[in-house]
């Protein structure tokens, strides 16, 4: 039956999915949800997911979600030696530690993002983004450690955050403060699998900027 | 050294990391950080965790931070063959997926937490409240799919979520006619893991306070 994935293009923790398949190599069907339609909250995607979340993976009677779950999952089952998630547990832990990082720049992300999406509120969205920044910032002291995410080569951790922090930057947040983060983030855009969030991370972006924008000019 | 932890008692993550420690047999240098003085944001601790969180752990030359990463590590490494983290790829996804519905879990936690015991406000409290109910609301759900939180087995999830679950508990915010499988849960865990000592001084400490602090904004 092979890997389906429930998602949309534009929200990070899909797109760290995507990203991650395509580095792997995996085929996958992409199955489209609206959630602003309410597609999560279907009695038929509850039972599938009770999180009422994306993205969900399905792999024969498997169903997950968490998007750096699925990650690690896809790496543990698929391609278990890959340097993605070494088996070491020492750099493994620094992948993980990572991973759960990440976690919290989504967290940030959402705080900007949702208010704007679901009740047009500009002040509350703005209010938000030093605390990304913040993150972004310790982002910063952790490349001043490793050249990469978490270690000398690219690992799940490098995926997933770049989801977010690509996405930071689609937004025009100023990261004029961050080098190393932006010659990080220089690095991931040349891996092949970077493609796969280039659509997400750009529709993402032309509609923060549009709908703050719009939103400012009507606050004035 | 061995492996040492810098935490305090009272955070729901610094008690995760020791109930896994005591379950697992590991023994373990504790450091009390003394965080109302700054003590995360010293130059000595930013340098082994530059995101300033409590807990971090420190063994050999690694250096981590987040719990849930720290816990896995600590079996990974010196319990692998523990079933509370099993080896097969789709019983552990499992498991990881509860460990991240549980970072969810924390982050509406804090949002009750922290009003209460710092800011002192009990607009921010009721405002947030609701967040935190409905996360009890899917571990409830989850609970009716299976005797624990990521499967029949007790996991390092089952071990993540106790730790927020017993602050709410002494806190008097897990009503038993909302959150009957929880409350059922959380007793039998507490009679049934042996290791369970190494939760009740912080996770009692928090709650009192919790629940002290929302009676007297209350009153």
């Amino acid at each position: 039956m092979g890997l389906t994935v429930f998602a949309f293009e534009a929200s990070p923790p899909c797109r760290g999915v995507f990203i991650t398949l395509k580095a792997l190599g995996l085929e996958y069907e992409l199955k489209q949800i609206d959630t602003k339609a309410g597609d999560t909250r279907t009695p038929e995607y509850l039972e599938k997911n009770p999180q009422h979340t994306v993205p969900l993976l399905e792999d024969g009677d498997l169903y997950l979600a968490e998007s750096r779950a699925i990650s690690t999952y896809l790496v543990n089952k698929y391609a278990p030696d890959s340097d993605l998630y070494p088996k070491d547990p020492e750099a493994r832990a620094l992948v993980d530690s990572r991973l759960f990082f990440d976690v919290g720049l989504n967290t940030a992300l959402l705080h900007i993002l949702k208010p704007l999406k679901y009740d047009g509120d500009i002040a509350r969205s703005d209010a938000a983004i030093p605390a990304l920044l913040d993150l972004i910032n310790i982002f910063e002291a952790m490349l001043a450690k490793s050249e990469y995410a978490a270690g000398d080569h690219v690992t799940l951790a490098d995926l997933a955050i770049v989801a977010n922090v690509s996405t930071a930057e689609a937004m025009g947040l100023d990261l004029s403060g961050v080098p190393k983060v932006r010659a990080w983030l220089d690095k991931i855009k040349q891996l092949p699998c970077y493609e796969a969030n280039v659509q997400g991370v750009t529709q993402l972006g032309v509609m923060y900027k549009e709908g703050s924008t719009a939103l400012r000019a009507k606050a004035q | 050294m061995g492996v040492e932890i810098f935490g305090v008692q009272g955070s729901p993550p610094c008690r995760a990391v020791f109930l896994v420690a005591k379950a697992i047999g590991l023994d373990y240098t504790y450091h009390w950080v003394d965080m109302k003085a700054g003590g995360t944001r010293t130059p000595e601790f930013l340098k082994m965790n530059p995101a300033h969180t409590v807990p971090t752990m420190k063994d050999g030359d690694l250096y981590l931070g987040e719990s849930k990463a720290i816990i896995t590590y600590l079996v990974n490494k010196y319990a692998p063959d523990s079933e509370l983290y099993p080896k097969d790829p789709a019983e552990r996804a499992k498991v990881d997926q509860r460990l991240h519905f549980d970072s969810g879990l924390n982050v509406n936690f804090r949002g009750i937490a922290f009003p209460l015991l710092f800011t002192k406000s009990l607009d921010e409290y009721k405002k947030n409240k609701p967040k935190l109910d409905e996360s009890l609301d899917l571990l409830e759900t989850f609970l009716g799919l299976s005797k624990n939180v990521a499967g029949e087995k007790v996991t390092l999830a089952d071990l993540a979520v106790l730790v927020h679950i017993s602050t709410l508990a002494t806190a008097g915010l897990l009503g038993n006619d909302r959150w009957p499988r929880i409350n059922a849960w959380l007793t039998r865990l507490q009679s049934e893991l042996p290791y369970y000592s190494a939760n009740v001084e912080g996770s009692n400490m928090l709650g009192g306070a919790i629940k002290e602090s929302l009676a007297q904004l209350s009153a």
